[in-house]
């Protein structure tokens, strides 16, 4: 049977640079980062971490949903509001942004076979807390009702699956910080089969305190205390990464059902690839084997080689380890074009988003590619000369990608690679 | 007066809804009853309902005319247990259909948990 052509016909983005596509793409282009020094982090018991993020236009910090807002005035029924968690509202707002950028009203894809929904998060870790804390303080009668679909991993299926009324495929992606990349790897396997015409992929991470500060736990976390060099992928002096969060919504389409409807395309997955490390329950493979091994079943899946690579945007989240590791494994795979191909991380203004940065970071590729530009790794001043030689270059290049490569990489050693070309 | 989980709930009700509840719990008048339940119920629905909870009749079902589900009730028999210190049964609320037929029974939950027999038994 021959693989059908899977083509991004809209998306929309909530992260730490704004939540509508114009502002993140200036954002993008004059490489402001989206950091902040949080008291609640700075402040928390033996902290060492102070950089944070926030969503801007949201203000979601009530431990009641409905004193929520959004910067798009969105109202929301007491039904849909009670279920929520702070990513599973900005998702909405993605969700809602994505159908807008493809053209598609929501009774486009209500009750509508055809359409799919794969999600990834981590589950809302502020919510689970919050609900435990009440069964324990006054009792399993009065537990939120709502407490386990608002709170564990899925519940962005739940809550989205309900709200836009899907009734085609709808299932969630847990391999951690390679999780939005894992749904859309299978959301364009769905369609390349022929099994669903339209897959919604949605990723959200609250990026609040119970959902990053855990990872000061395992020292993972940036102890910079100035927002302008917290996040520093590839920078011998980085010291972990900023946490993140938000949501992003890709649609992505079988190519004749968006060309009969005359959709927007703003690019093409070609292909993607998985393998895993094999190695540690957190740790990467120190020489990157399994990272190495996802960008070469990429490759092959999308009928492309190391010759075609335009760019490659890492998943280098500024951890010492894990960087190299990407670096090291990148370097294998280009050979002799190390010194040539792009190589940038774009966490250097997002933050890691955890299990969203997989999706976010396709998203922003596409973009930037779509205006003109290749994104370099900000405030890159010093690289790391345990780094393989590689072209890390430091501002944006003034040159479009035709073919971009993407990393995720996971706990657990799960690595995914995404083969995309931008559309005009 | 109340645990900080009712104050917070009564806080989010329509005006008034708390003094119903206090004068209620002193006197025992079925207008000020009348006034909390209706004031907590609309707590727990969603917009769109609250001229006909406001409006209507006891007759008023609550999935078909209020738009209260499952969850929904949980939610409101939580808030009613909290605010008249009665214990509902599951099986009980599951029976009742409608607006009249809740409030008789916390009425009658809340005469038995008050009745002389109810407090003698209570007492050590």
């Amino acid at each position: 049977m021959e693989r059908k052509r899977v083509l991004v016909t809209g998306f929309g983005l909530v992260c730490p640079l704004g939540y509508n596509s114009d502002t993140i793409l200036q954002k993008l282009s004059q490489q402001e980062h989206g950091f902040m020094i949080l008291p609640e982090f700075a402040n928390f018991k033996t902290s060492t971490v102070s950089v944070g993020t926030r969503i801007p236009g949201f203000s979601t910090e009530s431990s009641h949903s409905e004193d929520w807002s959004n910067p798009g005035g969105r109202k929301y029924r007491k039904e849909v509001l009670r279920g929520l968690n702070p990513h599973v509202y900005y998702a909405l707002q993605a969700t809602e942004e994505a159908l807008i950028s493809s053209g598609l009203q929501r009774e486009d894809i209500a009750e509508d076979d055809s359409t799919g929904l794969f999600t990834a998060s981590a589950g809302s870790t502020s919510s689970l807390y919050q609900n435990l804390e009440q069964m324990h303080r006054d009792g399993v009668r009065r537990t939120n009702p709502l407490g386990v679909a608002s709170s564990v991993t899925g519940t962005l299926s739940y809550n989205l699956g309900a709200y836009f009324k899907i009734t085609g495929s709808s299932c969630g992606f847990a391999s951690a910080c390679a999780s939005s990349a894992h749904a859309l790897g299978f959301g364009f396997d769905t369609i390349a089969l022929g099994r669903q015409k339209r897959i919604l992929v949605v990723s959200g991470e609250d990026g609040d305190l119970n959902a990053v500060l855990p990872f000061a736990g395992m020292h993972a976390l940036s102890t910079a205390d100035d927002p302008d060099e917290a996040s520093l992928p590839f920078d011998q002096r980085r010291k972990g990464f900023v946490g993140s969060g938000g949501a992003v919504t890709m649609i992505l389409e079988e190519a004749d059902t968006a060309l009969q409807r005359g959709a927007p395309i703003f690019g093409e997955v070609l292909g993607w690839g998985q393998a895993s490390d094999g190695y540690s329950p957190v740790i990467p493979h120190p020489e990157g084997r399994g990272i190495l091994r996802s960008m070469q079943l990429a490759l092959a899946s999308a009928s492309r080689c190391r010759d075609d690579i335009d760019y490659i945007n890492a998943h280098a989240t500024g951890t010492p380890v894990g960087d190299i590791a990407e670096g090291k494994a990148i370097a294998e795979l280009l050979g002799e074009r190390s010194t040539e191909v792009p190589v940038s991380s774009t966490k250097a203004l997002t933050g890691h988003p955890l299990s969203m940065a997989g999706a976010m970071e396709v998203v922003l590729s596409l973009q930037a590619a779509r205006a003109g530009f290749t994104p370099g790794t900000a405030n890159l001043l010093q690289v790391d000369p345990k780094l393989p030689s590689l072209f890390l270059p430091r501002e944006n290049l003034d040159k479009t990608p035709k073919c971009i490569l993407s990393n995720s990489s996971g706990f657990g050693g799960a690595n995914v690679s995404l083969v995309v070309e931008p559309h005009a | 007066m109340f645990s900080d989980r009712l104050e917070e709930e009564l806080r989010r009700c329509p005006e008034g809804t708390r003094e119903a509840l206090i004068a209620f719990l002193e006197n025992g008048n079925s207008s000020d009853f009348e006034t909390f339940a209706r004031g907590i119920l609309v707590r727990n629905i969603d917009e769109d309902y609250h001229d006909v909870l406001l409006s209507g009749s006891d007759d008023l079902r609550f999935m078909e005319d209020l738009g209260v589900d499952s969850l929904s009730m949980i939610e409101i028999a939580i808030n009613f247990e909290d605010a008249l210190g009665i214990a509902l049964i599951d099986d009980e609320l599951k029976e009742m259909r409608t607006l009249g037929e809740v409030k008789e029974h916390l009425l009658k939950r809340y005469q038995e948990k008050n009745s002389p027999s109810a407090k003698k038994s209570k007492t050590p």
